[in-house]
């Protein structure tokens, strides 16, 4: 444990005595400030500890009696929770990006198989089965990589495959053939529209009027694939969840899509024995 | 207290009301001391980022109630820039903070449900609400109110 900064230590001290001295929402937004400058400052929570009960022990020292040293404890307890909240955030923030790791070394996990399937023999030998088969397997893993709602698959030779919830309003927009003109007529550097901008496409202006949840999508993110070096086909994922897509799953898009066209190349341009 | 409070924000003091009208909302919400603090501490969140990225925007914070539990909602509304990707200030927060996840993205992990909606052509609105489920006497005690009041109504 290293030595706590002598100059918040003081701020700190000095925050605590006026706020057993006058109260109120001042000097308890104090507390707060000087607990956020802590975390910042890479103070600890046992420095931070070690800084409340030293303050504590100059403040309980000019209590008269047990109720007044009550009352100085219970002030306390108010000023170190206003400090402590930053930690808190901190805490919480740390979990949560605990849980992203977690969930990023499973996307790792899928992006390699998807490599090995696509690239290490060509898709048709790896598949032996129909494009559609392929186009399903694409759908289902972006699906699941950009934590979408919605997946549609369009493949140079004419696969698609669509991935969804089947009880969810997907299914006929995703049919819709229209839908996949959007995909494939994309430009090459592919599209990613937020509320604002799918609101003003005007493909999915026409769509809206068939299929209600467009007016419901938060997040739509189109990769083109490039099989050959022609513009054919596209991963398209949907999301009605705030906020949207995160440029994670921009990146993700992008490289599923990478992948198949290096793939379909390697096949010959081809996703299935003909 | 009415049951709707606003609060405009132009400056650091501003927090310390913002703060104060929340911590008072929560203990009549009956919120723990606790809970009082982590939703003190969300405003001040979304109020420094008023401060820092816009200059002056308001606070509206007012109780909700739903079957067996009662919300605080705060709702920080401004007439700024906007933010471009809303997704990316979620996850990564308007400014680093060095990546500790305090601001925007730390008040959202303190409140249970957390909204962020930015317009093409500026102005920010983020709705945040801590919730609190009545325990079993309040909640005998609610039902008990209700029936009472039905019993009134017919008679």
């Amino acid at each position: 444990m290293t030595a706590p900064p002598g100059s918040l230590a003081a701020a700190y001290a000095d925050g605590l005595s006026g706020f057993l001295l006058v109260g109120g929402e001042g000097q308890l937004r104090l507390a707060y400030e000087l607990g956020r400058r802590a975390v910042a400052d890479g103070v600890s929570v046992l420095e931070l500890s070690e800084m409340h009960h030293d303050a504590m022990l100059g403040g309980a020292a000019g209590a008269a009696d047990p109720e007044a040293v009550r009352r100085v404890i219970d002030l306390g307890r108010s000023f170190l929770g206003e400090a402590l909240s930053a930690y808190e955030m901190v805490g919480r923030g740390f979990r949560a990006a605990r849980e992203d790791l977690l969930a990023q070394r499973h996307r790792s996990a899928m992006l390699l198989g998807l490599a090995d399937l696509l690239l290490d023999g060509a898709p048709h030998d790896a598949m032996g089965g129909p494009a559609d088969e392929l186009a399903l397997i694409l759908a289902e893993q972006a699906r699941e990589l950009c934590v979408a709602d919605a997946c549609l698959v369009s493949l140079p030779d004419g696969g698609v495959a669509t991935a969804h919830d089947p009880d969810g309003p997907w299914a006929a927009l995703l049919h819709d053939p229209r839908l996949r003109r959007l995909g494939d007529g994309a430009p090459v550097e592919g599209l990613r529209l937020e509320t604002t901008g799918l609101a003003k496409h005007p493909g999915l202006r026409e769509l809206a009027d068939d299929h209600p949840v467009v007016a419901d999508l938060t997040g739509w993110i189109v990769a083109p694939l490039r099989a050959g070096g022609r513009g054919a086909g596209a991963i398209q994922v949907f999301t009605v969840r705030r906020p949207g897509f995160g440029p994670a799953a921009v990146e993700l898009a992008a490289h599923v899509a990478r992948l198949t066209s290096a793939g379909v190349d390697r096949g010959g341009g081809r996703t299935a024995p003909r | 207290m009415g049951d709707e409070v606003l609060v405009s924000i132009s400056s650091d003091a501003d927090l310390v009301a913002a703060r104060a009208a929340a911590r008072a909302l929560a203990e009549q919400l009956g919120f723990s001391r606790t809970d009082a603090t982590l939703i003190a501490t969300a405003v001040s969140e979304v109020a420094r980022n008023i401060v820092v990225h816009v200059g002056a925007g308001e606070i509206t914070m007012s109780r909700l109630v739903q079957d067996h539990r009662r919300g605080l909602r705060v709702v920080a509304s401004d007439d700024g820039p906007g933010i471009r990707d809303v997704a990316q200030a979620l996850e990564h927060g308007v400014t680093s903070h060095r990546g500790l996840g305090l601001g925007l993205s730390g008040a959202r992990r303190l409140m249970d449900d957390f909204d962020l909606r930015s317009g093409e052509r500026g102005g920010t609105v983020v709705a945040m609400t801590k919730w609190r489920v009545l325990d079993e006497l309040e909640r005998l005690r609610e039902d008990r109110h209700a029936d009472a009041g039905s019993i009134g109504e017919a008679t």
